[in-house]
């Protein structure tokens, strides 16, 4: 009956107002350094079958169809779109992006997950111990560690990222680290703390340490952000659709609703 | 008199379960892969007849039909509009033919191809089901990354030119067979027989619903209409009744 109807379409409502959420989300990080964009997913909900296809009706046919009535949408999921954003040129020796896949690791705070956080984003600074760390969130420290020695002049960071700096009065570069990149078999299955942080779950599998531009991982590019994947375009398109299905939804709420009124007049004494 | 009250109900309840329909029509308008449902209305036999006891009754009444029957529930599976992505493993079929799903132990067809690799390396659906291949069983894609594999338009998996896997895609010898048991997914009977899809795939495409907003309103409209219609002839009726119920034969 109507109030079917009216159910079907408030679930419409409710998923399509939670995707006008994750668009706004996503257009407000449009120009969040490594920002990676969401995508909604949504599925149908359970069938009301009145009717089983195949039954048996009164003169021994069998129904090629049955009769079924859908009870609305649900959200399926927010998939993560881990598609490259473009590189912006910094020219910042403690910029680094990564073309390709693969995230550096962070430590961060024990209590949260394994204490370990993935980023793409590799705007990093020194702490007073000359080590390296993220710019943003509580200076979380790169992992494994790398420290720049205090008279260091100059910073190198290679495409496979071993990091070498020039010190005052020598002419020879020294080598004093690494940079690894982690890659997942599942990145979508990441949880997203915000402030471009994720951290590993059971379904993203565990990280897979490799040196950067091999086993797949990206390299890195140095005196380059990675700007946010967002494509407003596509954004804008999503939600101009999303308003207009919302709008269609509350139209079928209103037939629901002038049914149901019409039912309700039915006996008029 | 009373007998076309219950006529005018039929169709009243039909129309109402039209707009259950429409209603989820409109509220999967943005869910990937949905086929949009149509509810048919048949006429429904004299009550005579349906009792079986033609002519026995008010011959005036066996001429007049019965009302209305809601009809099998027809699912219409044209194509929905393509949307481009950048997932590479966003995969959209061209021409008819599904997914084979496994969901538990049952497997389901869906047309709903936005799809990634879980932490097994099996291939799944957003929803969370293991792509089949084309003989039926999960596709592993261990040791690979999402970024070193390509869709190819006949359903293999390739990584550089070596062939990984081969995604199944069927087509049911019947698809109204097929009944919707959400999740983007179709269920299918034992009697139901799954062949090979003359179906190609698109890569970085995402099908949308092919639910249209023109059609779905103005049926909206219409069936509404028409449960207005037949809540006045049971008013009409209603009335006529209480005329003659209070009226014809008052002692004055």
């Amino acid at each position: 009956m109507a109030i079917t109807a009216l159910n079907s379409a408030a679930t419409g409502l409710r998923a399509l107002s939670t995707r006008i959420d994750v668009i706004a989300n996503n257009l407000a990080n449009a120009e969040t350094t490594a920002f990676k964009s969401s995508r909604m997913n949504f599925e149908d909900l359970m069938y009301q079958t009145l009717k089983q296809p195949g039954a048996q009706n009164a003169a021994g046919d069998l129904d090629p169809a049955g009769i079924q009535v859908g009870l609305g949408v649900k959200i399926s999921n927010t998939q993560l779109m881990f598609d490259q954003g473009s590189l912006d040129t910094t020219n910042r020796q403690l910029d680094v992006a990564i073309q390709g896949n693969g995230f550096f690791r962070v430590k961060v705070d024990p209590s949260l997950g394994d204490g370990f956080a993935y980023s793409r984003n590799g705007d990093f600074f020194q702490n007073d111990q000359g080590e390296l760390v993220l710019g943003m969130g509580d200076g979380y420290k790169l992992d494994p560690p790398i420290t720049v020695p205090q008279n260091a002049t100059a910073i190198n960071i290679s495409e496979s990222g071993s990091v070498q700096v020039q010190m005052a009065g020598q002419s020879n570069k020294q080598t004093i680290g690494q940079i690894n990149l982690y890659q997942f078999v599942n990145p979508q299955g990441l949880n997203n703390l915000g402030g471009a942080l994720y951290q590993q779950t059971d379904a993203s599998g565990s990280a897979i340490e490799s040196k950067p531009n091999a086993d797949g991982a990206g390299k890195l590019q140095q005196g380059f952000l990675e700007s946010s994947n967002v494509d407003p375009v596509k954004e804008l398109v999503t939600l101009i659709k999303t308003q207009r299905s919302f709008e269609l939804n509350s139209q079928a709420i209103q037939t629901a609703d002038q049914a149901l009124q019409t039912i309700g007049n039915l006996r008029r004494s | 008199m009373i007998y076309g009250m219950y006529l005018s109900a039929t169709g009243l309840i039909t129309a109402s379960h039209q707009q259950d329909v429409i209603a989820n029509n409109l509220a999967n308008a943005e869910t990937g892969g949905f086929k949009r449902q149509l509810e048919i209305q048949t006429q429904r036999q004299v009550e005579s007849k349906v009792a079986q006891s033609l002519g026995q009754g008010n011959s005036l009444l066996d001429n007049i039909g019965g009302g209305q029957l809601t009809g099998p529930t027809y699912t219409d599976f044209t194509a929905g509009d393509l949307e481009d992505t950048a997932n590479n493993f966003d995969t959209a079929i061209t021409g008819q033919g599904f997914f084979a799903v496994k969901d538990g132990d049952q497997t389901r067809l869906t047309r709903n191809g936005s799809l990634m690799i879980d932490k097994q390396g099996h291939l799944i659906t957003t929803a969370g089901q293991q792509v089949l291949d084309s003989k039926r069983q999960p596709i592993t894609l261990s040791g690979f990354a999402q970024s070193q594999l390509r869709i190819e338009t006949d359903g293999s998996i390739k990584s550089g030119r070596d062939t990984i896997a081969q995604i199944g895609l069927f087509q049911p010898d019947n698809p109204q067979s097929l009944h919707a048991v959400g999740r983007n997914m179709y269920g299918f009977g034992t009697d139901t027989k799954l062949n090979p899809a003359d179906a190609r795939l698109q890569h970085n495409m995402l099908e949308k619903a092919n639910v249209d907003p023109t059609t779905e309103l103005t049926r909206l409209m219409e069936s509404q209409r028409l449960l207005e219609a037949n809540a006045n002839m049971i008013r009409y009726q209603d009335q006529s009744l209480s005329r003659a119920v209070n009226d014809v034969g008052k002692i004055s």
